[in-house]
């Protein structure tokens, strides 16, 4: 298997106060091969999103490494990450996080116009991606005027836009019914098995962790699993 | 790239219109402000630098050495120095004229004033000191006997005379006899100048040289300049040309210093008028960025988190708070200039004012003057209280993680 995320001892402790430090991961060591479809699980307080944050450079740890191909990105400094955000990494937080001023159409442009993509490319990408995700009749809604179901699908669409090689997303399916969950879910293994994406997803839905190829299980802020369920990484 | 930043700028501006319309309107007000009291104040004080230069000090004047300590009837200059080369073609100066002055006492049947006797050739000092548009009361002219006299509105008003009335005056010739003339009021002027219309009594100069047993020569020669910024080079000229050792050349502001320093003053307070309205507006402009930022920590957040630099939120910010500061100084600079120009066409009328006015040599119509820099110094202050006010907000979202910033609300 072609590694594609190295994680090597890692550690991160929040320090909530000069006294009191909680660790949220400990010496947590693990490897994403290229297209791998793999699911973080565990209950809440486990650490998944604290690592799929030092995942999508979003924070830093406080021990250890982070490789995201050839690049030490836990090692980088807030400058250098920015290219790495917009160019490899898509990530769908748990509550969206769609940018206010932009309407839908326009959130999910944002990143590819961060690239400097044509409007030609933007469209037809805005276009292909609302069919999928059922959003046609929503592109032009601001997120105030959106459901926080249609609000999680503009944000796959915004995350998967730009064709990042690692999909980072972090309880997608929360606020989707079954339907639009199983949907969801459907276009993330499509991205994974049609563009080659490396779809990492941390949730406790039963939905999602049957899906999985790669099944990593976190308590108390360590591995306590890592396993494939199936063995046909493409 | 460009594009978004702006087209994100715009939309956050747009989304807080009233807040947006708020500081420009704050903005606009302040320099509007500014403008119109720089304008007003400038226009003030060039009036009365104005108003002295040409009834009294012209942008240079020559007087006999020594005649300023001691204003004797012994030191005057010669007719013939009017015929020099450089006085007669010299194509700096506009205008010339020549005064006789003297101290005289000036007398009613009920009242009595000491007078500054000014023999002037009128036609010439009609046109120099603009007496035309001095005129308070009756008209410009010494009569066909010469007997004829123009007085400065304060002296008029000491004496209680008015037009048509005959006045005596009194003066010690150069023999140092006492010699009268009866004198008929035929004008009053207004100059400006508070000394020249506590005191002036203009005369026929002719009349005047007989009067005090003087056959030629005047005390004083008036330059008023095409260009005034040419006068310290005409003075050098004639210091070169003329014997400096029997004439003394000297500037407006050699001769009346205080009004160089008035000028000074004035400029000093405009300054510092120009900082504390901008202090006011650049607070104003902060106050709205600091909340506008940190109220929208999350949203930069989000931006940062999809990859966006710091420097393109930088100048996102940058630009918003620009926008709000050019719009402001479009609407100050604009309802200023309207404002100004109105003023320079018809003046301030502070007639309520005027014996006050009058007191400090200032006009009762101030006209307003509009400078370019005005606007250059303001547009500079502006743009810097823009940025200024964008600092710290950008500073405290740099400083954050995208991570904390995302979690924080």
């Amino acid at each position: 298997m072609d590694a594609f995320i190295e994680i090597a001892h890692l550690h991160k402790t929040f320090e909530t106060s000069r006294e009191v430090s909680t660790p949220a991961l400990i010496d947590v060591s693990l490897t994403i091969p290229h297209g791998d479809f793999a699911v973080i699980s565990g209950p809440s307080g486990s650490g998944k999103t604290t690592l799929l944050n030092l995942l999508g450079a979003l924070d830093s740890p406080s021990k250890g490494t982070i490789s995201l191909g050839q690049t030490m990105i836990s090692k980088l400094k807030e400058a250098e990450l920015s290219p790495i955000r917009r160019d490899r990494i898509g990530f769908v937080f748990q509550t969206h996080n769609l940018i206010p001023v932009l309407s839908a159409r326009q959130n999910i442009c944002y990143v590819m116009r961060l690239q400097g993509r044509s409007q030609q490319e933007q469209e037809s990408r805005v276009a292909e991606l609302a069919g999928k995700l059922d959003i046609e009749q929503l592109l032009d809604k601001h997120p105030d005027q959106l459901s926080g179901g249609q609000q999680q699908r503009v944000a796959v669409a915004r995350a998967v836009a730009s064709r990042p090689q690692l999909l980072l997303a972090d309880e997608p399916t929360a606020s989707l019914d079954s339907t639009n969950a199983e949907r969801l879910l459907d276009l993330l293994e499509q991205l994974n098995h049609d563009e080659g994406v490396t779809v990492l997803i941390s949730s406790h839905d039963s939905l999602v962790i049957n899906r999985a190829r790669h099944s990593i299980v976190l308590r108390d802020g360590r591995v306590v699993a890592d396993h494939y369920e199936r063995n046909d990484i493409p | 790239m460009y594009k978004l930043i702006w087209h994100m700028a715009w939309n956050a501006l747009g989304r807080r219109r009233g807040r947006s319309l708020l500081v420009t309107l704050m903005i606009g007000a302040s320099l509007w402000g500014l403008l119109f009291m720089e304008g007003i104040y400038d226009g003030m004080t060039e009036q009365m630098i104005d108003n002295t230069v040409k009834s009294d000090s012209g942008n240079l004047s020559l007087f006999a050495q020594g005649y300023r300590l001691d204003p004797s009837l012994d030191r005057l200059l010669p007719d013939s120095l009017l015929n020099q080369q450089i006085l007669r073609t010299n194509p700096l100066i506009k205008s010339r004229s020549i005064r006789f002055s003297h101290t005289g006492l000036l007398a009613t049947a009920h009242a009595a004033r000491q007078v500054q006797i000014q023999g002037v050739p009128l036609e010439e000092e009609i046109v120099h000191a603009g007496l035309s548009d001095k005129l308070a009361q009756g008209r410009l002219h010494f009569g066909s006997d010469g007997n004829g006299a123009i007085l400065g509105h304060g002296l008029a008003g000491k004496l209680r005379v008015s037009i048509g009335q005959k006045i005596i005056l009194s003066a010690q010739d150069r023999q140092q006899n006492i010699n009268s003339l009866v004198l008929k009021v035929n004008g009053i002027i207004r100059s400006g100048n508070q000394p020249i219309d506590d005191k002036i009594l203009y005369m026929d100069i002719e009349q005047c040289r007989e009067f005090l047993g003087v056959s030629q020569g005047f005390s004083q020669l008036s330059l008023i300049l095409h260009n005034p910024d040419n006068t310290a080079l005409l003075q050098e000229q004639l210091l070169r040309e003329l014997d400096d050792s029997a004439i003394e050349i000297l500037r407006w502001d050699q001769l009346y210093p205080a009004l160089l320093q008035g000028r000074q003053v004035m400029k000093t307070f405009n300054l510092i008028c120009n900082l504390l309205v901008f202090c006011v507006a650049g607070l104003g402009v902060w106050g709205v960025m600091t909340v506008s930022v940190l109220e929208r920590l999350r949203e930069f957040g989000i931006m940062i988190a999809v990859g966006t630099s710091f420097q393109q939120i930088r100048a996102q910010v940058l630009l918003e708070s620009t926008l709000l500061g050019l719009g402001g100084f479009i609407l100050g600079a604009g309802s200023g200039v309207a404002t100004l120009l109105w003023f320079v066409e018809h003046g301030l009328n502070l007639e309520v004012f005027q014996e006050g006015l009058q007191a400090f040599g200032m006009d009762t119509i101030i006209y307003a003057i509009i400078r370019p820099d005005y606007f250059t110094t303001a547009l500079i202050a502006i743009l810097l209280a823009c940025t200024a006010s964008v600092i710290l907000p950008l500073r405290r979202l740099k400083q954050a993680r995208p991570v904390t910033i995302l979690n924080s609300q």
